[in-house]
């Protein structure tokens, strides 16, 4: 079920009906039982709710036992045991061709003979989120941050709540227990804000995104016919395509949740406007960069092997150039595991991992020297104008990485960076957008961005909140009206195609 | 005063919401005016003796102002393009709300679909219909499994891309509909002969399915509760293949039901056609010269058999169809223009 169609909004209101109707202690099976009819809408078979089980009953029990031997031993031994099977589940059915076509590279280079057969998995639903939420969840019960879940039933909803099944964001069962368990009473005067913030979503992805989408996927679609300065507009437009889709999803998400009482945590905060790549990770899909800090990189940073090498370099090189080698080691591991998150291909891995992890070390080691070629050259890196140069530069360095997570593969990726530079005439006709549709994204895009400059600073839903009651309702409809008729949705219907055709 | 401002804030945007549904919603006044045949019904006085139901194959093949030309019959074909035989049931329902016929003429060629055939014939058909309970059954069965009645209600939902692409003819015809057709006769005077039809094929079944002799049945029950004679007929198309096995099956319910059935593919020397000239498509449709040949020839035995009236001895009714013929005529002499 896609969060932008109708039939994602007719769910979510008839759950929100069931959900305020029912009685206080029985709310929270409500959204259990949505979360189940989701889980199952388009993908019900055994061996799904196999998958779904082996790791509800693993981050169940494992909670249970965690903290029954929280102070021997054996709760380390339980916690990783945990882990290994729900990675195993994620690994076979997600992951299966990526370690094939890397045990073929591997083969390969050592002079062997290897062929694999790509092999298809039906997975469920987000399963990427909820192997990870629920490696938290046991991570946190091992840590004593929260209790385990006694209710079996309690625990599968915190694993399967339904808006953050298809786009997140992360979720962390000690910020959310509260919020899904306990009754929750409807705040009139906040539904607004709900419904604009699900609004805002659907002007993003259906209005901005569904727009950029048709130019970027005429240009990348056929690159043999589109070089050059077409390749530059769609290298351009990626990002914004992806960040309005994504983000817009969120709002989506969030505001729903809202509306169930349930508050989620921020996945972006205008990540345009960032100077430096360190700081756009900061603010793009954050509570995935949280999770991973938290779980991975924090805890490798203590890990004995990585202290070991520490030790090592601060003993050859002192302690400088020890803490950059143990630091850029995690950052290393921690990027490498990001682009596998994302999905298990090669050019994820080099435009969400490598290039950022790159790009975060050069800015790291070069920013000290940038600034010192200022000073000399008497710029003032403080001043608006540099800012927007480093805006602009940190936007081109993400549009860079973001071809190879467009691109189907890494040698599209490459043969993509080499059409870029064939020389071509620029047209803006034949990308698929008529006149009328460009200047509905340019005016779309315009306000997308005072959006996203005003919430830099402050928050503009608080903005929207001191608007009387008629002007909220006024903005709804304004809202409404415009994704209605500006929207890109619905099944494409050119009526001169079809007359006649079947005779 | 907070409520009455929301009250009108509201309406207002119900309003707003309105004109936006009418405004991209196709017109189909100049273009694609074969969905403009369902409204034009609405326009006409209910007074009709004949009603034609069916297809292509009926708003191509027979003119009803001929008909009263030649024998005085008054009739209206309400025919759409690929009507399936359900449609037609559910426009003859919204029909009889209207008026009672004498006569009921099927086209028996929809006999041959069994599921809905394509959204853009549905939306041809059903877009600019009233609303009544009828429209919502038709719809209902007519949808594709792509579809939604959503999108029927709120024309915006399907046709909101059209906003980019406006022309004056949607806002000449905002509030109004143009009538294309005569007494539902769409005039087609292009000429394409017959040069090669595509082979016969051997077909899996010929069965007509039970759905379609349910709604067969349901369209002969409603004409006998109404006292309609009903008659089935089939136009002279040579392609696509009425075989010799759907025939069969027509006139073996004809005569359990004890109703007249035409085959006017059995008859074409006789009605004097001649599809060297008489057809715009290479045989799927008779053009405007097949169609009064046609109309002359099945007006008479309508007009011999069935005992119906003639019209042309009435004044009122005369003068307002001799103002009909007279436009219709005067679209052909265009046509002529424009094509010579």
């Amino acid at each position: 079920m896609i969060l932008t169609t109708l039939t994602f909004l007719v769910f979510v209101l008839i759950t929100l009906l069931i959900y305020f109707v029912i009685p206080k202690k029985y709310k929270w099976l409500v959204l259990l039982a949505s979360s189940i009819y989701f889980l199952f809408y388009n993908n019900f078979s055994f061996k799904i709710v196999l998958y779904i089980l082996i790791i509800l009953l693993t981050s169940y029990f494992g909670g249970l036992l965690i903290s029954k031997y929280k102070d021997s031993c054996k709760s380390k031994w339980i916690l990783l045991v945990c882990i290994i099977i729900i990675l195993s589940v994620l690994l076979y059915l997600k992951y299966t061709n990526f370690l094939l076509l890397t045990l073929q590279y591997i083969i390969r280079f050592f002079g062997g003979n290897f062929t694999f057969n790509y092999v298809y998995r039906d997975f469920p639903i987000g399963i990427s989120y909820y192997s990870l939420i629920m490696i938290g969840y046991l991570v946190d019960v091992y840590r004593g941050i929260c209790l385990p879940q006694k209710n079996i039933l309690k625990c599968a909803l915190f694993m399967s709540y339904f808006p953050i099944l298809t786009s997140g964001p992360f979720i962390r069962y000690n910020d959310e227990q509260d919020y899904l368990y306990n009754d929750y009473k409807i705040n009139f005067k906040e539904i607004y804000l709900e419904i604009v913030r699900i609004l805002w979503g659907l002007f993003k992805v259906l209005v901005i995104s569904e727009r950029l989408n048709i130019i970027v996927n005429t240009i990348y679609g056929d690159i043999s016919t589109y070089s050059g300065l077409y390749i530059l507009l769609a290298i351009l437009c990626f990002p914004i395509q992806l960040y309005t889709n994504f983000s817009g999803s969120i709002d989506i998400v969030i505001g729903v949740s809202k509306m169930f009482g349930i508050y989620l945590p921020e996945n972006f905060t205008s990540p345009f406007f960032s100077k430096t790549i360190t700081e756009l990770w900061r603010n793009w899909h954050i509570t995935l960069g949280a999770f991973l800090r938290d779980y991975i990189f924090y805890p490798l940073m203590k890990s004995n092997i990585i202290q070991k090498i520490g030790m090592f370099f601060k003993n050859k090189f002192g302690k400088k150039v020890s803490k950059k080698v143990t630091l850029y080691i995690s950052m290393f591991i921690m990027w490498i595991l990001i682009g596998i998150w994302h999905n298990g291909s090669y050019n994820f891995i080099i435009s969400s991992g490598i290039l950022q992890f790159v790009y975060m070390v050069l800015e790291d080691l070069l920013g000290p020297v940038a600034h010192k070629i200022n000073v000399k050259l008497h710029i003032n890196d403080q001043s608006k104008g540099y800012r927007i140069y480093q805006i602009i530069r940190t936007y081109l360095l993400f549009a860079f990485s973001m071809i190879f997570f467009r691109a189907s593969s890494v040698t599209n990726g490459i043969s993509i960076i080499k059409t870029l530079f064939l020389s071509s005439s620029f047209s803006l006709r034949n990308l698929g957008l008529n006149n009328f549709n460009y200047i509905i994204l340019l005016i779309s895009l315009l306000i997308l961005f005072i959006v996203d400059k005003i919430n830099i600073n402050a928050n503009i839903l608080e903005k929207v909140n001191s608007f009387s009651t008629v002007n909220k309702i006024i903005l709804i409809g304004i809202f409404i009206l415009i994704i209605l008729t500006f929207g890109m949705y619905g099944i494409g219907f050119n009526v001169s195609d079809f007359i006649y055709s079947k005779f | 005063m907070k409520y009455l401002k929301i009250v009108i804030v509201i309406i207002i945007f119900i309003l707003i919401f309105i004109f936006l549904n009418r405004l991209v919603s196709p017109k189909y006044a100049n273009h694609l005016v074969e969905g403009s045949m369902t409204n034009a019904y609405y326009k006409e006085d209910k007074d009709h003796e004949v009603i034609f139901l069916g297809d292509c194959e009926v708003y191509a093949n027979i003119s009803p102002l001929v008909m009263f030309e030649n024998y005085g019959i008054t009739g209206y074909v309400r025919g759409n393009s690929s009507q399936d035989i359900w449609q037609s049931y559910y426009l003859l329902k919204e029909t009889l709300k209207y008026e009672k016929p004498k006569l009921v003429v099927f086209n028996v060629s929809s006999m041959k679909t069994s599921s809905p055939d394509s959204e853009a014939y549905n939306r041809l058909m059903i877009d600019n219909m009233k609303w009544s309970k009828e429209k919502i059954d038709l719809i209902n069965a007519s949808m594709t499994d792509e579809e939604n009645i959503l999108s029927y209600i709120f024309p915006i939902l399907r046709y909101h891309a059209r906003i980019s692409e406006l022309t004056m003819e949607d806002f000449k015809y905002l509030f109004k509909n143009k009538v294309n057709t005569y007494n539902g006769f769409l005039i087609n005077q292009n000429i394409k002969p017959v040069d090669s039809l595509p082979a016969k094929r051997k077909l899996a079944s010929y069965e007509f399915s039970q759905k379609n002799y349910e709604y067969l049945d349901k369209i002969y029950s409603l004409c006998k509760e109404n006292n309609i004679t009903l008659i089935l007929m089939k136009a002279p198309s040579l392609y696509p293949y009425w075989y010799q096995e759907y025939d069969e099956q027509i006139k073996k319910y004809a005569d359990e039901k004890k109703i007249d059935y035409y085959n006017f593919i059995d008859v074409i020397n006789d009605i004097g056609i001649d599809y060297n000239t008489d057809t715009y498509d290479g045989g799927l449709h008779l053009n405007l010269n097949g169609a009064v040949k046609l109309s002359i020839y099945f007006g008479k035995i309508l007009k011999e058999k069935y005992n119906l009236t003639d019209y042309r001895e009435y004044d009122i009714i005369k003068q307002k169809y001799e103002k009909k013929l007279k436009e219709y005529y005067k679209e052909i002499e265009d046509g002529y223009e424009k094509n010579n």
